[in-house]
């Protein structure tokens, strides 16, 4: 039997993620239902190479769309989709999955997840109904994080209104600093330029229609199938390797009901093709019957504990990078339980931490510039009233001795010179 | 203020002893220090290329660069045949943060005046420094404007080609920068490279290199981990595309001359198949690419047809 863990549904699509939905497309084209099984897991963790999708087959498992597809292969289970392709559609077929990964990629982390207000309003809650809730505050910003990252190249990191390039907030940036959605609730004092009044997708709208149009008209262009209604890659194929995975990326362009759907704008009117290309797998997907779904197995509450510390310490600024690249490391090397460089690390982090305490405490335990040996001389006390020049002086006099109440700072020096005050009264009225 | 001129003096002249001692200065002039050696040239003749390069000498010579992305427009200039003159530089050299760029020539803006310009350096009396660097795909039209050639580039379809340059740059390129970066047994190689000379910088220069490196293989694969031997898969499936795509034809695409994209091609399988290189033998793309005949065979045509004054070499020390 074959398991398979995925990112859950969402959007009306069986994965949220494009190479869940791409494999996912695969086995159910090649496979039967009742020999294999879907579990949406959630949780990238459950294989050892920290990825999802991830096929658990006996004892081995294997990440990601390539990979599993070459193990069904080289382990026998069933036939490839591409065993009718000629050598040149192989090539194709190759080049144009990297293609894929190298820009429909990114165009989709930029829909999803780099644009403030589709994160906000579609996929956030999405992973939030995927997730259970403490990880729903951490995981999917993490998610994001990454998402974020991936498509920084296409230099359209404004979309992200949080995102700020000279970091911090600064008292003339005004409202530009704020997130989009704070300055809708504050009163308008100034009147808005256009650009101002233009959310920041339609700002950027020729550079994001421009990047769309590049890689969508590629695509485009390699699907010339004679059959209108079922358009597929290849033509003599009835479904490749390569339709999977451009159904994976493109039907996370076209079907999230996102608030700024440039993609979907896109993809509709000008390349009909491929939207119907969408359609027609999602279709087939349907009509094959439904898909295996298995209920993940409940993750015992160590697991889960460790899930949460694990993605709030990802959260820590700078020592979080650490902590990712370390268990990184880790797990390249399959390594577990304690080693001489965990050891290490822990010892470094356990010393740094006291030496950190005890110099905080040190420093606390200082006495103010110390206190002890240093001594101050009374302030010289006058009446308020002698601050208001010569009427004030005559005021004073007239309502006699008067002495000040004693600020905070100079109570302990008052309690020697008691009658200094009466001295400096004195002196008050030289002046 | 200036009222008109008098023969008085008026309240805002300089006395006459100040300005007979201002006359004094300056005591001497010096004459020009010229510029260091290496300097850019005032006047550049040919238009210069600024690449990553092991020596001197190798530039002077016109060897080719180790950077794949350098030797990628070195190659496609050549097969132009725009004489250029390859300077050693580094990516803080450069105003785009990446090498190669190239600076034009003073004398010839990149307008379509190519003959009068190439042929009558001089002739142009108007000598403007067009000193704004060119990088990608300006090199590429920079190239195609001053192509002696009659021959036009005749272009490769183009989505083809977007896909094929993805395949380039998603598989192959993971691969070798895991191999340079990462790989541990090249790590000399990687220092003879990249890494300063100095002793004290080389432990944080090689930290950031491999950190960079890493960042973007990740983000590249979109894989949480970087795979070695994944990466070596990939790879080799890049260039069975590749060879496929080749198949018997000379260039890719059946052209009748090589284009751009054999340049980039080139740029990958001649510094993997270079023996001088200095590559370690255990995480070998070399074993990956000799598989592939045709792809081999493209590398020695197409390093016959740019670099013919190697040949001579290369046989001399066989």
């Amino acid at each position: 039997m074959l398991h398979l863990h995925v990112w859950g549904p969402a959007f009306g699509l069986p994965s949220i993620d494009a190479e869940c939905l791409a494999i996912i497309a695969y086995f159910h084209n090649v496979l039967p239902s009742s020999s294999w099984r879907l579990i949406p897991s959630n949780d990238p963790t459950v294989s050892p190479s920290n990825l999802l999708p991830a096929l658990q087959h006996e004892d081995k498992w294997i990440s990601g769309f390539q990979p599993i597809i070459e193990y069904l292969t080289s382990a026998a289970i069933c036939d490839g989709l591409d065993e009718t392709l000629s050598s040149i559609q192989r090539a194709d077929s190759v080049a144009y999955s990297a293609y894929l990964r190298a820009h429909a990629g990114p165009l989709v982390d930029l829909s999803l997840y780099v644009s403030a207000a589709n994160w906000a309003a579609t996929t956030r809650p999405a992973y939030s109904s995927l997730l259970t809730f403490p990880l729903t505050w951490t995981v999917p910003t993490l998610i994001r994080a990454e998402a974020i990252k991936r498509a920084e190249h296409l230099g359209l990191a404004e979309l992200d209104t949080d995102f700020d390039p000279n970091g911090g907030l600064h008292l003339s940036a005004g409202r530009d600093a704020l997130p989009e959605t704070f300055r809708r609730h504050i009163p308008l004092m100034t009147k808005k330029t256009v650009h101002e009044e233009m959310t920041p997708e339609q700002a950027t709208a020729i550079r994001l229609f421009g990047l769309t149009e590049d890689c969508l008209t590629v695509l485009d262009d390699l699907m010339k199938g004679e059959d209108e209604e079922h358009p597929r890659f290849f033509t003599d194929a009835a479904v490749s390797s390569l339709d999977c995975l451009a159904f994976g990326y493109l039907a996370l362009m076209q079907k999230p009901a996102v608030p700024r759907s440039f993609l979907k704008d896109w993809l509709e009117p000008k390349t009909p093709r491929l939207h119907k290309f969408v359609d027609s797998m999602l279709a087939a997907i349907t009509t094959r019957g439904d898909l295996p779904w298995v209920t993940a197995e409940a993750t015992s509450v160590a697991r889960f504990g460790g899930r949460i510390l694990d993605s709030v310490l990802r959260h820590i600024p700078n020592l979080g990078e650490h902590y990712a690249s370390e268990m990184r490391h880790r797990a390249e090397h399959q390594k577990t339980g304690l080693d001489q460089r965990a050891l290490m690390l822990i010892m470094g982090v356990v010393l740094t931490g006291l030496a950190t305490g005890y110099g905080f405490q040190a420093y606390r335990a200082l006495q103010p510039f110390g206190a002890s040996t240093q001594s101050w001389k009374p302030r010289r006390s006058r009446t308020r009233l002698s601050e208001f020049g010569q009427l004030g002086s005559m005021l004073s006099s007239a309502m006699g001795p008067f002495q000040p109440v004693p600020s905070g700072l100079d109570l302990g020096a008052r309690d020697q010179g008691g009658p200094n005050g009466m001295l400096v009264e004195v002196d008050s009225e030289v002046d | 203020m200036a009222g008109p001129p008098s023969s008085r003096p008026g309240w805002f002249a300089v006395p006459a002893p100040v300005r007979e001692l201002f006359k004094i200065f300056p005591l001497t002039t010096l004459p020009a220090e010229s510029l260091p050696e290496r300097a850019p040239e005032r006047a550049r003749v040919r238009p210069s290329l600024y690449v990553f390069a092991r020596t001197l000498e190798d530039a002077r010579s016109g060897r080719p660069s180790f950077n794949p992305q350098c030797l990628k427009w070195q190659t496609f200039l050549r097969i132009a045949g725009v004489d250029v003159h390859l300077v050693p530089s580094n990516n803080h050299a450069s105003p785009s943060g990446a090498l190669p760029f190239l600076l034009p020539p003073t004398t010839s803006t990149s307008t379509p005046e190519k003959q009068s310009s190439t042929t009558h350096p001089t002739s142009n009396a108007v000598t403007k420094p067009t000193t704004v660097p060119l990088t990608g795909s300006k090199i590429h039209r920079y190239a195609k404007d001053n192509s002696p050639r009659e021959t036009t580039f005749s272009d490769s379809p183009p989505s083809r080609t977007e896909a094929y340059e993805a395949l380039l740059s998603q598989n192959l390129r993971p691969a070798w920068l895991y191999a340079l970066y990462l790989h541990e047994t090249n790590t000399p190689l990687l220092k003879a490279l990249y890494l300063p000379p100095s002793p004290i910088l080389h432990l944080p220069s090689l930290h950031t290199l491999r950190n960079a490196a890493t960042d973007e293989i990740l983000k590249t694969t979109r894989r949480s981990l970087v795979d070695p031997r994944r990466l070596l898969v990939d790879a080799t499936d890049a260039l069975r595309s590749l060879s496929a795509l080749l198949a018997d034809n000379d260039w890719f695409f059946g052209q009748s001359e090589p284009g751009l994209f054999d340049a980039e091609v080139f740029a990958y399988t001649h510094l993997i198949l270079d023996e001088a290189f200095g590559w370690a033998d255990d995480y070998s793309l070399a074993q990956c690419l000799v598989k592939f005949d045709n792809l081999v065979e493209h590398r020695k045509r197409l390093y016959e047809r740019c670099w013919p004054e190697a040949l001579g070499e290369e046989v001399n020390t066989n």
